[in-house]
C-alpha cells in the first residue's frame, strides 16, 4: 500500500529543471525517514525519493512533532523509522540513551562512492553518530534604511542594541525590537544564547547540578527583560514565525533570527522590506565578548533498532546529501560540503561563529535545563517575579527532571 | 431488556474500548507508578562538530554516556516509585511549602490574595487554575448560546435552515489547530481586530499582552468553538420533541416561555446532560488555543503540561502521571452528572 | 442570532480571503481589504504537493470510521437506553473515564505495541483507534437520543412477534435518523479533523489531509508554506459544506418520519 507521491515537492519544483541525479543506491527494501519540517529538509526528502524504484521504497515523513515521534520510535523494540534528521539538541537524548548506531563502518565503506567529507561527521569520541549537512546560527537582522536615517551604527553589544532601540523608539517606531518570547523553547533559546555569552553555564559538568543561579545568569536574564520594553506588548504570544512576519511587514526594526531565513527577507512575495534588511553577527553581552549566539548543525542519524537495512538507508541518505544537491541548491542554506559557495546571506552566520559563538551544548542535561528555563523565565519578563526567583524556580524544575532521568543522584 | 441481549448489543463497542483504551490506560497507570531511564555514567568525551568551509570544532567535556549491555543496547533502569511521579507532577511539595510557610496575616483578603498568588506561581496549580476557569467559564455560555441558536434555527423558514445550520456550526467543523490559528491571527498587533479598534478611535489595544485579556480571548474562543456542538445536538433534539404535549400546552394557553420551560427543556434534559458531560471533559483538556496563542505564562492548562513533558522532557512516566491527574480531575468534575445518571438509570420503570 | 452568524463566520471569511493572496498581502499590517488575487496557494497545495493523495487517505479513514462507529455505537446506545441493570451505569462511567485520557499519552501506549505487531501506519489501525476513541461519546449521545424514543414503540413491536433485534432494526432505527445523523456528523468530524493521532500513527504518505495541514501550519519557518496551509485549510472545509447540506435534509426528514410514527 505504498504510494509514491511526494509529501511536499515544493522545493524541488522551484528548481531549474535539470535532469535528476542518478541514484546509485544498491540493495532493496523500504527506507523510512522522519524529520522536522523546513525547506532544506523538504529538499533533501525529495532528493531521497529519487531513489525509489522497483524493490526500493522511500518514504520521508516531515512533521513538526518529529521530536517526540523520533524519541519514542528509537526507544521501542523496533523502529519503523530507519533514520531521522536531528540537530545538536535533539541528538543528545538519543545518544545518551545508546539508541544511535555508530556509522563508522558505513562511512568507511562508502567514503569514496559518495565523497563523504570529514567535516560532515559528528563524532562522540571515536564513534561517528551523525552525518551533518548544514549549519545555522541566530544572528542580528536590522533595517539598514532606518539605521541610516537615524545615524545608528550596527550594535556590537546588547548595550548598544538597547541604545539603538531607545533612539528608534524616540523617533516614533513604536516597537523597534522583536523576539520569539511566545514559545517556551524559543524563549529559552534566546536566553541560553545570552547566558553562555555572558560566561554563565547551564549546569556543572561534574555533578550535573544546575548552575544558572549566578550573577551572570541574572544579568543575562535582565537583558531579556530590558529588550521586552522595546517589543510589542503582544510578544509573549509571538513565536519565531510571528517575529519573522513582523520583520517582513516592516513592523519592527531589528530582531535576532535564524541565519537561514535571510533570503526570505528579500522575497517580494513574503516581504515588504526587500533590500532593506542588513545582517550582522549577534551582539555580545559585553565589550569584546563573543556573539551571544550558538551554532547548530543539522544531520541524519540511524538508530540501532531500525526495522530496515542500515546499509541501504545510509546510501539513500548519502545520495541526498551529495555534492550535486549542494551545487543545485547552493542558496538554500549554509551547506557544510566544501563545494558550497558562500553568499551575502550567510556571511553573518560565519562571522557569528568565527567571532566565538559556541556550538549549542550537546548533552542531555542541557536539553532538560533548556526546557525548565523555558517554562519559568517568562514569569520574570512579564514582571510576575524577580529574575533570581524565576531562575530558582527553573533550577528546581531542572533538578526534578534530571532526577527522573537518572542524571542527578539526589 | 434482558441481560443477555444487553451484553450482545454492547459487545462490539465494549471490546473496542477495552482493547484500545482500557489496556493502554492500564499501561499508563503502570508507567505512572514507575520511573525509567537508560543508565548513564560520566565520561570525558571529545565531541567534534562541523563549522563550514572544512573547519571543525572540538569540545571536550564530561558527558553522561550510556552504559551498554552485551547487545550494544542501553541498560534500562525500571524503578517502582509508587505515587512519586504523581506527587511530582501535582507539585505537592511546592504547595506544601506555601501552605506551611510562615506569613504575616494582616487581613483575610490580603492573606487570600497572597496565597492565591503563591499557589498560582506553581506550574501545575496555575495550569489547573486556568483549566478550571476555562471549564466553568465556557460551559454555561455554550449551553445557553447552543439552546438559543437551536430554537432560533428551528423557527426559521425551511429554505434558510440549511445555510443557518452550516454557518452556525462553522467554528466546530474546522480542526482546532487551524481554527485557533485563524482566531489568533485576528488578534495580533496590526491585525484585523486591533486595526478595527484603532480605526474606531479606541486607540491601540494589545489583546495578548496581559493575563486578563488573553484569558478572556481564550475563553471566548472556547465558547465560540464549542457552542455549535451544543447547538447541533439540541437542534436535532428539538426535532424529536413530541407534538402532542406542545399542542396541548398551546390549547391550555401556555406562553412560549412556559412551553419552553415545561415541555421542551424537560424533553431535552438528557441531551443537555450529555452536552455538559462532553463539554466539561473537552474543556478540561483544553490544549490547542494554549499552544497556538503561545501564552503559557498567562494561561496554562494541564493538557499543555502533559504535552510539554512528553515533547521537551521526553518523560513518558511523568506524562502518564499527568494523564492520571487529568482523568481524576475529570471524574471529580463530573460527579454531579454521574449521580444524576445513576439515579436516571436506577429509577427506570 | 445575526451577531452569532457574524462571529461564527468572520475568522473563516478572513481566512478564505487571504488564501487567495501572496503571503506579503495576507499578513499585511494594517490588514488590506483588497489585494492582488492569486490561485498560487491552491495550485501549489493540490497540484504540486499532490494533496488529493491525502484526500484519498482521509476519505478512506473517515468513511470507515463513521460507518463502524455508528454501527457499533447504535447497538450499544440502544442497549444502554433500554437496559435497567446496574451494569449499564458502570459501562457509561467507564466510557467517561476512557474519554478523559489525553490522546498524546494514549499514543505513547499505542506506539510500541503497534511497532511490535507490525500494524503501524495502516488504514485499519488508524480506523480502529479512531472508532475506539470515539465510542464513549457516540454511545453517550446515542443513548440520550434512544431514551427520547418511547419504549412502547419497540415493546409493541415485540408483542407483535419481533425479536429484540427485529424491533431495533425495523421500528427504532427508522425513527432515530436525527440522532444517527447527528452522531454521524460528530464521528465524521472526529475522524476528519483529528490531527495528533492521524499524524503520529501514520507514515508520511499515509497521512490524512488534516494531519498534513497541521504540519504545514505548525512549522514556523516558511510563510509561503503557511499560505499553502491556509489554502489547504480552506479547501478541506468544502467537502464539509456539501455534507452538512446533505445531512441537514436528513434531520428534517427525520422529523417527519418521527412525527408520523411517534
Amino acid at each position: 500500500m505504498k504510494f509514491k507521491y511526494i509529501v511536499a515537492a515544493a522545493a524541488l519544483a522551484a528548481l531549474p529543471s535539470t535532469a535528476l541525479a542518478e541514484c546509485k543506491v544498491e540493495g532493496s527494501g523500504e527506507v523510512n525517514v522522519i524529520s522536522n519540517f523546513f525547506e532544506t529538509l523538504e529538499l533533501i526528502a525529495n532528493t531521497m525519493k529519487e531513489c525509489e524504484r522497483d524493490g526500493l521504497v522511500v518514504d520521508a515523513k516531515l512533521t513538526t512533532e518529529h521530536r517526540s515521534e523520533t524519541e519514542q520510535s528509537f526507544a521501542a523494540g523496533s523502529s519503523p523509522f530507519d533514520a531521522a534528521a536531528v540537530a545538536n539538541s535533539s541528538i543528545t537524548l538519543l545518544q545518551a540513551r545508546g539508541q544511535l548506531r555508530p556509522l563508522n563502518d558505513l562511512v568507511d565503506k562508502y567514503r569514496d562512492t559518495y565523497d563523504i567529507e570529514d567535516q560532515m561527521l559528528i563524532r562522540f569520541g571515536d564513534d561517528i553518530m551523525a552525518i551533518a549537512f548544514m549549519v545555522n546560527a541566530q544572528h542580528f537582522y536590522y533595517r539598514k534604511d532606518l539605521f541610516e536615517e537615524h545615524g545608528l551604527a550596527v550594535p556590537k553589544t546588547y548595550d548598544e542594541l538597547l541604545a539603538a532601540a531607545k533612539t528608534l523608539k524616540a523617533a516614533g517606531i513604536e516597537h523597534p525590537y522583536g523576539a520569539a518570547f511566545g514559545n517556551s523553547w524559543e524563549l529559552a533559546n534566546e536566553y541560553v544564547n545570552l547566558l553562555l555569552a555572558n560566561g554563565g553555564q547551564l549546569f556543572d559538568p561534574a555533578t550535573s547540578e544546575p548552575a544558572f543561579e549566578t550573577p551572570e545568569a541574572v544579568e543575562a536574564l535582565e537583558i531579556l527583560g530590558a529588550l521586552f520594553e522595546y517589543m510589542s506588548p503582544n510578544s509573549m504570544s509571538l513565536d519565531f514565525g510571528g517575529v519573522k512576519r513582523q520583520l517582513q511587514q516592516g513592523d519592527i526594526a531589528m530582531a535576532i533570527q535564524w541565519g537561514d531565513q535571510a533570503p526570505t527577507m528579500d522575497n517580494a512575495d513574503e516581504s515588504t522590506v526587500v533590500g532593506k534588511i542588513g545582517y550582522a553577527p549577534a551582539p555580545a553581552t559585553r565589550e569584546g565578548g563573543p556573539p551571544a549566539s550558538t551554532f547548530w548543525w543539522d544531520g541524519y542519524v540511524i538508530p540501532k533498532n531500525l526495522d530496515g537495512d542500515p546499509d541501504v538507508t545510509f546510501q539513500v541518505i548519502m545520495h541526498a546529501l551529495g555534492a550535486e544537491t549542494v551545487a543545485k541548491n547552493n542558496d538554500t542554506t549554509l551547506w557544510i560540503r566544501s563545494n558550497y559557495q558562500p553568499t551575502q546571506y550567510t556571511a553573518a552566520i560565519t562571522e557569528t561563529v568565527m567571532g566565538g559563538a559556541p556550538p549549542y551544548p550537546m548533552n542531555p542535561q542541557s536539553s532538560l535545563a533548556h526546557s525548565s528555563l523555558g517554562e519559568n523565565i517568562s514569569d520574570f519578563i512579564t514582571g510576575k517575579e524577580s529574575a533570581a526567583q524565576s531562575l530558582a524556580d527553573a533550577a528546581k524544575a531542572y533538578r526534578a527532571a534530571a532526577r527522573e532521568q537518572g542524571l542527578l543522584a539526589n | 431488556m434482558k441481560r443477555k441481549s444487553f451484553l450482545l448489543f454492547v459487545a462490539p463497542s465494549v471490546v473496542s474500548m477495552l482493547l484500545l483504551i482500557a489496556m493502554p490506560l492500564a499501561g499508563v497507570v503502570y508507567l505512572a507508578l514507575h520511573q525509567s531511564y537508560v543508565k548513564t555514567e560520566l565520561v570525558e568525551l571529545t565531541t567534534e562538530v562541523p563549522l563550514f568551509g572544512g573547519l571543525k570544532r572540538q569540545v571536550t567535556r564530561t558527558v553522561p554516556q550510556p552504559v551498554l549491555d552485551e547487545n550494544g543496547r542501553g541498560v534500562k533502569v525500571w524503578k517502582f516509585v509508587g505515587a512519586d511521579n504523581i506527587v511530582q507532577a501535582a507539585e505537592v511539595e511546592g504547595l506544601d511549602e506555601i501552605l506551611s510557610g510562615a506569613r504575616e496575616v494582616t487581613s483575610l483578603r490580603g492573606f487570600i490574595s497572597e496565597l492565591h498568588r503563591e499557589i498560582t506561581n506553581v506550574d501545575f496549580w496555575s495550569a489547573l487554575e486556568f483549566t478550571l476557569l476555562y471549564t466553568f467559564g465556557t460551559t454555561p455560555f455554550v449551553l445557553l448560546i447552543g439552546l438559543g441558536l437551536a430554537l432560533g434555527v428551528d423557527r426559521a423558514s425551511e429554505r434558510l435552515r440549511g445555510t443557518m445550520v452550516f454557518v452556525s456550526i462553522l467554528p466546530m467543523i474546522v480542526t482546532p489547530v487551524v481554527s485557533s490559528l485563524a482566531v489568533y491571527w485576528l488578534f495580533l498587533d496590526g491585525a484585523v481586530i486591533a486595526s478595527l479598534i484603532e480605526a474606531l478611535g479606541f486607540g491601540r489595544f494589545y489583546f495578548l499582552a496581559d493575563q486578563l485579556t488573553i484569558r478572556t480571548v481564550i475563553v471566548a474562543y472556547g465558547i465560540w468553538w464549542a457552542a455549535p456542538f451544543a447547538f447541533i445536538i439540541l437542534y436535532a433534539g428539538l426535532q424529536t420533541v413530541p407534538r402532542d404535549p406542545l399542542e396541548a400546552a398551546m390549547i391550555d394557553g401556555a406562553s412560549a416561555w412556559q412551553r419552553l420551560r415545561y415541555v421542551v427543556i424537560p424533553h431535552l434534559m438528557p441531551l443537555l446532560a450529555v452536552i455538559t458531560v462532553i463539554h466539561v471533559m473537552d474543556a478540561y483538556r483544553v490544549f490547542e488555543p494554549i499552544l497556538v496563542f503561545g501564552a503559557s505564562v498567562f494561561a496554562n492548562s494541564v493538557q499543555y503540561l502533559t504535552y510539554y513533558t512528553l515533547s521537551y522532557e521526553d518523560n513518558a512516566n511523568k506524562a502518564a502521571a499527568y494523564a492520571i491527574l487529568t482523568v481524576i480531575g475529570v471524574v471529580i468534575l463530573l460527579i454531579p452528572v454521574l449521580v444524576h445518571t445513576y439515579r436516571d438509570q436506577a429509577t427506570r420503570r | 442570532m445575526a451577531v452569532w452568524f457574524a462571529v461564527a463566520t468572520f475568522p473563516f471569511l478572513w481566512m478564505f480571503l487571504i488564501s487567495f493572496r501572496k503571503a506579503v498581502d495576507a499578513f499585511a499590517t494594517p490588514p488590506k481589504l483588497f489585494a492582488p488575487f492569486t490561485f498560487d496557494n491552491f495550485h501549489h497545495v493540490w497540484v504540486e504537493d499532490a494533496f488529493w493523495h491525502f484526500a484519498i487517505n482521509t476519505t478512506i479513514v473517515t468513511a470507515a470510521t463513521m460507518a463502524v462507529s455508528l454501527t457499533i455505537g447504535c447497538l450499544a446506545g440502544y442497549a444502554l437506553a433500554r437496559y435497567e441493570g446496574k451494569l449499564g451505569f458502570w459501562l457509561l462511567i467507564a466510557a467517561l473515564v476512557f474519554r478523559a485520557m489525553p490522546h498524546v499519552v494514549l499514543l505513547t501506549a499505542y506506539r510500541p505495541a503497534f511497532f511490535e505487531l507490525g500494524i503501524w501506519s495502516r488504514y485499519e489501525t488508524l480506523i480502529v483507534v479512531l472508532v475506539a476513541i470515539n465510542q464513549p461519546f457516540t454511545i453517550w449521545m446515542l443513548r440520550a437520543f434512544f431514551m427520547g424514543i418511547p419504549r412502547d414503540m419497540d415493546e409493541a413491536a415485540m408483542v407483535d412477534g419481533c425479536s429484540r433485534w427485529g424491533a431495533f432494526r425495523r421500528v427504532v432505527v427508522p425513527v432515530m435518523w436525527p440522532g444517527i445523523v447527528t452522531a454521524g456528523l460528530f464521528s465524521f468530524l472526529l475522524a476528519y479533523n483529528d490531527f495528533i493521532i492521524s499524524s503520529q500513527l501514520m507514515n508520511g504518505d499515509m497521512t490524512t489531509m488534516t494531519a498534513a495541514l497541521g504540519n504545514y501550519m505548525g512549522q514556523k519557518q516558511s510563510v509561503t508554506r503557511l499560505m499553502h496551509g491556509v489554502a489547504g485549510a480552506v479547501s478541506v472545509t468544502i467537502p464539509i459544506i456539501i455534507l452538512v447540506y446533505a445531512f441537514q435534509k436528513h434531520i428534517v426528514s427525520g422529523l417527519t418520519a418521527g412525527a408520523v410514527k411517534g
